[in-house]
């Protein structure tokens, strides 16, 4: 084995495991002790790893670049299901544009099977998520000015790109629905995208958990029959079941039994 | 023709808190025929038991003129007190009595038949007015042995004999067949000459088009249109109940189809099916389409090994499959949900947790004991299926919705892959409705395959991959999903 791609195999191990002994990274690589201490020594310099007494540590600064794009532990499996749905929405040879937020990050990872799928968004997590679940999507991301906490795009230039394109399939990820005030999100910004990416897209699906609906958020999008399609899970109550399907809007309430 | 006999005005109706219908305004003119349009569900059905006294007097708000005079009925034989007579969907005839006894029971008082005469006269006076309207009827039969024509013809040749005012007709001829088509055609032009009033509610009205004088239509819990019969032209009525028909409002996924799980061949059963032949692929609900006495009922049963197939043979994933009950049909992997939900679908006597693992019990051959591993299972699933109903309850105590999700739930604890519905979401709320059309979803994604078996076409159109047409036992078409409604309407 040459010695960069040993190099390259020892990195893999810690970044896995982000820490090694030497005597079981020997036997891993088939060499002798002595080589894979110089080969630590080598990865010391270039700042990858810490030398330990008998092994090697992974360095922390590339472990905290990864935590940014950790999900939030909570209500993981009815984002799931969601992103479950909404993927059935995705064809082959779409142009489809994921608005920012969690439930989006949860569709790209159910996309490992369509083929010539090209994704437009303004998330820089989502992006971030398709490569690493979807890498056959091409993902094409917009300009603007990055909002340093929440990784999301916006301004003027993210609006002058968007109007580039035509989406067959549109996701908005939606954190407030009453029947008086409609659909509303957590900044105007977001607000202001919704409404633009809808107005060039053939289908829009408004995603929503349960447990936001009835609920208020600070920046209004539209009026509560703007979508044609919501996708939320199962416990949505009855009040807008019933209303929705009396508005013969789709309702995907994403039972997983 | 000018009198009004009937006038209803500003008629609502609630039934549990949902409301069925809200300010329906109708005229009827003596002597006419009025026809009575619209979807499944729009209230129909109500208004003809209001009319009838079914839905007793203050359960509905709004009034009533009949002749004149306020109308309010108690009761239904207060109906046929004011010759108000009604033909239901269903057959309202004595099963165990015989057709000369049912021909003459329950005639208003004005007819000078006693119910006390003796049977062996009642049979002699039916056997003879049979033969006055040139049918050979052996009158002396049973009513559980005649077949359904039969059944309705003797119900509506009994108009005869009453000479109703205002006579109410809920889908009759959905079950009769030509010849017996002729009997009812004669019967509406001659009552129409004796100055009778018709309310008739059908989706098949062509056969009996040229005698129509009004139709009405409803929409959405209202009586959206009336029509005169000289306004009337085909295109007219199909637009406004095209308009009505909506398929985009119905939760659908579209995934890939597999290989084939289920597939009939000429399948037959004594007069009531003939020659039906379909596949089912994995992954794919396949709608059939019919009403009442079309076959649309005994197929499933068929299917699913509760009534006997004479003839035709069955391939489960595309093996040989000989299902002769129940129990051969769950040991291949079918699952039957029942259109008579509490009667045929539930066992009264247990409770909900034992409903759910009633076919368990039978797979294992075990004595039934509560275990703490079952409570945690049932629990877990009311919780995912958003059923929230205590596992000690009764099921004679739940909702439709709620029936329904406990005999899907028992469904899906086992290794069923093949759903067959019945009439899946009669008689249950909007919820309820969605929550089951979303199981569709959740069940085609996990690998099954689902039949299902309406007399809701909108419903049908909204939710399977295709639609198979059945009439009078043998199939007629087949659509796809998002083909042109008008071109279905056709084939109906």
């Amino acid at each position: 084995m040459l010695p960069i791609k040993r190099l390259e195999e020892i990195k893999q191990v810690l970044t896995e495991k982000k820490q090694a002994d030497v005597p079981s990274l020997a036997q891993l690589l088939d060499v002798t002790e002595a080589t894979i201490r110089r080969d630590l020594e080598k990865l010391e310099n270039e700042q990858f790893l810490t030398r330990t007494h008998g092994g090697a540590v992974l360095n922390e600064p590339a472990h905290a670049n990864i935590s940014l794009f950790q999900l939030p532990e909570e209500h993981n499996e009815i984002f799931q299901n969601i992103g479950q749905i909404a993927a059935q929405f995705v064809q082959n040879n779409d142009v489809i544009f994921l608005g920012p937020g969690i439930s989006s990050r949860f569709i790209v990872r159910q996309l490992q099977n369509k083929i010539n799928v090209t994704l437009i968004t303004t998330d820089l997590m989502v992006a971030h998520d398709c490569s690493a679940y979807s890498p056959n999507i091409s993902v094409i991301l917009t300009g603007g000015s990055l909002n340093p906490t929440t990784l999301e795009l916006s301004g003027q230039m993210t609006t002058n790109s968007l109007n580039n394109f035509y989406f067959n399939t549109s996701f908005f990820d939606i954190d407030g629905i009453t029947f008086n005030r409609g659909y509303s999100v957590s900044s105007l910004n977001k607000a202001f995208l919704i409404q633009n990416v809808n107005q060039i897209s053939q289908k829009s699906f408004a995603l929503c958990p349960y447990n936001r609906f009835g609920r208020e958020s600070s920046a209004v999008v539209g009026d509560i029959n703007l979508f044609q399609s919501v996708i939320t899970n199962e416990h949505l109550e009855d009040s807008f079941k019933e209303y929705y399907f009396q508005q013969k809007i789709q309702v995907f309430a994403t039972f997983n039994v | 023709m000018e009198e009004a006999i009937l006038s209803c005005k500003n008629l609502s109706l609630k039934l549990g808190g949902i409301s069925i219908f809200e300010n329906i305004s109708l005229t009827l003119h003596r002597g006419e025929l009025h026809l009575l349009m619209g979807e499944n569900g729009t209230g129909k059905t109500s208004l003809v038991n209001i009319l009838s006294g079914i839905y007793p007097f203050p359960l509905y708000t709004g009034d009533i003129h009949y002749k004149g005079h306020p109308l309010r009925l108690h009761m239904p034989k207060d109906a046929i007190k004011q010759h108000i007579v009604t033909i239901h969907q269903d057959i309202a005839l004595f099963e165990r009595m015989t057709i000369a006894e049912n021909l003459y029971a329950n005639l208003p008082e004005t007819i000078p038949v006693k119910s006390t005469m003796s049977l062996s006269k009642k049979i002699k006076m039916a056997d003879l007015f049979f033969h006055e309207h040139g049918l050979m009827i052996d009158s002396s039969r049973l009513i559980c042995h005649c077949s359904s024509t039969t059944q309705r013809t003797i119900e509506l040749l009994k108009l005869y004999l009453m000479k109703p005012d205002l006579l109410i007709l809920d889908e009759p001829i959905a079950v009769i067949n030509s010849r017996h088509l002729d009997i009812f055609l004669q019967l509406i032009a001659y009552l129409k000459k004796g100055g009778t009033t018709i309310l008739c509610i059908a989706h098949d009205y062509q056969a009996f088009l040229p005698l129509i004088d009004h139709f009405s239509i409803f929409q959405g819990k209202c009586l959206a249109h009336t029509i005169n019969r000289s306004d009337y032209s085909l295109e007219n009525v199909e637009n406004i109940l095209k308009n009505d028909f909506c398929q985009s409002k119905y939760p659908k996924i579209n995934i890939k189809k597999g290989a084939e799980v289920l597939c009939a061949e000429n399948l037959c059963m004594k007069d009531t099916l003939k020659d039906i032949s379909f596949t089912l692929q994995k992954g794919e609900i396949l709608g059939f389409y019919g009403r009442a006495g079309s076959g649309k009922n005994a197929l499933p049963k068929a299917l699913f090994g509760i009534e006997p197939i004479s003839h035709g043979s069955l391939y489960i994933d595309r093996l040989p499959a000989r299902i002769a009950s129940p129990q051969d049909a769950i040991n291949l992997g079918l699952a039957y949900i029942t259109d008579e939900r509490y009667s045929y679908g539930l066992f009264h006597n247990l409770d909900s947790l034992e409903n759910v693992f009633s076919i368990k019990k039978n797979r294992h051959g075990r004595f039934w004991t509560r275990t703490g591993f079952e409570f945690k299972q049932y629990l877990s699933y009311a919780e995912k299926m958003n059923l929230r109903v205590p596992p000690k309850i009764n099921p004679q105590y739940l909702s439709g919705g709620q029936q329904q999700k406990l005999i899907l739930m028992r469904w899906l604890m086992s290794p069923a892959k093949i759903f067959i519905f019945n009439e899946p979401t009669q008689s249950l709320d909007i919820p309820s409705k969605i929550d089951i059309y979303n199981l569709f979803n959740d069940l085609i994604m996990k690998g099954c395959s689902i039949l299902i078996f309406s007399s809701n076409l909108e419903e049908l159109m909204g939710v399977c991959d295709r639609i198979i047409y059945i009439s009078h036992g043998v199939i007629t078409g087949e659509t796809c999903y998002g083909e042109n409604v008008k071109y279905v309407k056709n084939l109906i």
